[in-house]
């Protein structure tokens, strides 16, 4: 198959990762490199082998379902680049023109919570 | 000298030595040689001391230490503490402290053992050289500082080298802990997938990553592996087999045993003076009573092709979570939460880690997904079958442990297909899941230490530390002490 500038760039957005022009570039060149390595492989028969989901053979685990105690919520806010009034705090989501507009406003109006899940679900083909 | 790891232990529970000295002893190591070393990312001095303090304590009231009471242990710094940072070598976590103690570190620390650093390794656990570290910069090799220690947890390997009497906490995904530890001349060992819980331990690749330790030798290896080993319901798949005594397993001797030696593991590329060590060890073992016979591994070549897929696909979803959101770094000219993302990544990961994230994005996504990803996991189960079948023959498979030496550093960083083949006999035990030990066999004639690697069936990872304690008792390449040293 043919590496081309688009798939580069439509793999980089999946990937959420804002490349340069210069390291698309040298992401080409290593799709190519990538793909004659494998070639051999490819060719291998493996029409009756079922891949299998798992590295071991294992069986699912039911705990019962009751609460029990987890990191407390400024622990697990410790870490976050920014937050307020215990929430992560990331640029405004919904509202925003084409999700690129609105600064970072901290806490109150203007902030989502939980804005990993609801950025995650955005098609990017939208929101750019 | 400084004793070693048990001696460390027994001194310490019959209170000759009291921990304060040993973890002093330790530290004292540390800040001697790695000034040249580049070895490790922090030292833990006030936090260590009352820890063995209180240990000593313990040990007035009379109460039982543990079997590791007062061994000083370092961990690699994707491993999580509670204490200093957890940076995996990455910029996206360089100021990232964890909320807990990963279960290893927790285990250590029941046993007596009392972390005292964490060492320096190849951002995320991509690269076989330790060079791609964005906190610490490249570790150097004690044999010889120009040349790289092997990687990713090149920190431990070039420590384990250069001090005496600790327990190195590495990681291995692809071969990071044997790999590192044959360029570095020492005793190395991935367990068996599940052997060991990996609950706090930053994800790479979750199919393959596997928690182990690098030593003096295949006796220290044992005796962290039995305070290490065991089911924890923190991670699904720590597998519940018991964990049996591992040092005392290993008075069981080598006589009897049968080894295969796969002819596909001495291909083209594998240095000559590499494949005469291992070819001379391999006879030491035959002389010590071990059955020696030829067995074939007919996909191994397919091994690397199929661990760089996988692995990356994993990458790409593990590596997912740091999205300048609830850790780590965040750019600061985002304007959207998906420029959050996009940019906060491009500017914090190092270009390895990128291009695994690119690859892996790609065979996992739409149109592409049946002829890689699915592809790969295919042949996975091949490797896996050649595995079952030699392991009906023999109880262990012998090979060298990378094809080359250690490298001087610079040398192949530009090319990373290049860097990839060094993996290329180690990989198939994660692909595999079986255990894999490295431990040295002797040297090159320019004085560079060659390692020989044993694959045992998944959880006969005793049988691999016996064979090598039997070369060991035999040899004594393992004893000899590189240029830097405490």
């Amino acid at each position: 198959m043919e590496v081309t500038d688009d798939l580069v760039r439509h793999v980089a957005r999946l990937s959420r990762l804002d490349i340069s022009r210069e390291e698309a570039v040298g992401l080409k060149r290593h799709f190519e490199k990538i793909l004659a390595y494998i070639a051999a492989f490819q060719a291998l028969d493996t029409r009756d082998v079922d891949p299998g989901l798992f590295s071991v053979e294992s069986q699912n685990v039911f705990r019962a379902d009751e609460p029990r105690p987890s990191l407390d919520r400024a622990e697990a806010l410790r870490n976050a680049p920014q937050q307020g009034d215990g929430f992560f705090v990331v640029p405004r989501i919904v509202g925003a023109e084409g999700g690129a507009a609105g600064g970072q406003a901290k806490g109150g109006a203007g902030t989502e919570a939980g804005g990993h899940e609801a950025g995650r679900g955005d098609d990017p083909e939208v929101s750019e | 000298m400084s004793p070693g790891v048990l001696e460390t232990a027994a001194a310490v529970r019959g209170r000759k030595v009291k921990a304060a000295e040993s973890v002093a002893e330790a530290i004292g190591q540390i800040r001697r040689v790695d000034p040249q070393l580049h070895a490790v990312s922090q030292v833990r001095e006030d936090e260590a001391r009352r820890a063995a303090d209180d240990l000593d304590r313990r040990i007035a009231r009379g109460e039982d230490p543990g079997p590791l009471a007062g061994v000083a242990f370092t961990a690699k710094d994707n491993i999580c503490t509670r204490w200093g940072t957890t940076t995996a070598g990455s910029k996206i976590l360089e100021s990232y402290r964890a909320p807990y103690d990963a279960t290893v570190v927790e285990r250590l620390a029941r046993a007596g053992a009392i972390c005292v650093a964490k060492t320096n390794m190849d951002e995320f656990g991509m690269g076989s050289s330790t060079e791609n570290s964005a906190t610490v910069g490249p570790t150097r090799n004690p044999w010889r500082t120009t040349h790289v220690p092997g990687g990713s947890s090149g920190g431990a390997a070039a420590l384990a080298a250069a001090t005496r009497g600790m327990i190195h906490l590495g990681s291995d995904t692809g071969g990071s802990i044997r790999q590192p530890a044959a360029c570095c001349g020492v005793t190395g060992i991935k367990p068996s997938y599940g052997r060991v819980s990996r609950y706090g331990l930053l994800a790479f690749a979750s199919s393959l990553d596997q928690i182990g330790v690098l030593e003096a030798d295949a006796r220290e290896c044992a005796a962290a592996l039995s305070a290490m080993a065991g089911k924890d319901p923190m991670d699904s798949t720590s597998a519940d087999v018991p964990v049996p005594d591992y040092v005392a397993g290993l008075e069981k001797g080598a006589r009897g045993l049968r080894l295969g030696v796969p002819k596909e593991y001495f291909p083209e590329g594998v240095d000559p003076e590499v494949e005469a060590r291992v070819r001379e060890g391999i006879d030491v073992l035959r002389r010590l009573g071990v059955d020696v016979r030829e067995v074939s591994l007919p996909h191994t070549r397919h091994a690397n092709p199929t661990y760089v897929l996988i692995s990356a696909a994993e990458a790409s979803s593990n590596l997912a979570r740091y999205d300048g959101v609830h850790y780590g770094y965040r750019s600061s000219e985002a304007g959207s939460v998906l420029e959050v993302y996009a940019r906060s990544r491009a500017e914090a990961f190092g270009p390895e880690v990128k291009r695994r994230i690119m690859v892996g994005t790609f065979v996992l996504s739409a149109g592409y997904y049946d002829a890689f990803y699915n592809k790969a996991c295919k042949v996975r189960k091949l490797i896996r079958r050649d595995f079952e079948a030699a392991f009906r023959e023999v109880d262990a498979v012998v090979s060298p442990t990378s094809p080359v030496t250690a490298f001087p550093i610079g040398d192949k960083i530009d090319d990373p297909l290049k860097l990839y083949a060094v993996d290329v006999l180690t990989v198939p035990a994660n692909l595999a899941t079986v255990p894999g030990v490295s431990f040295p066999c002797g040297f090159t004639r320019a004085g560079l230490p060659v390692g020989m690697q044993l694959y045992g069936r998944p959880f006969e990872d005793g049988t691999i530390l016996r064979l090598a304690h039997a070369f060991q008792e035999a040899t004594d390449h393992h004893r000899k002490a590189p240029p830097v040293r405490a």
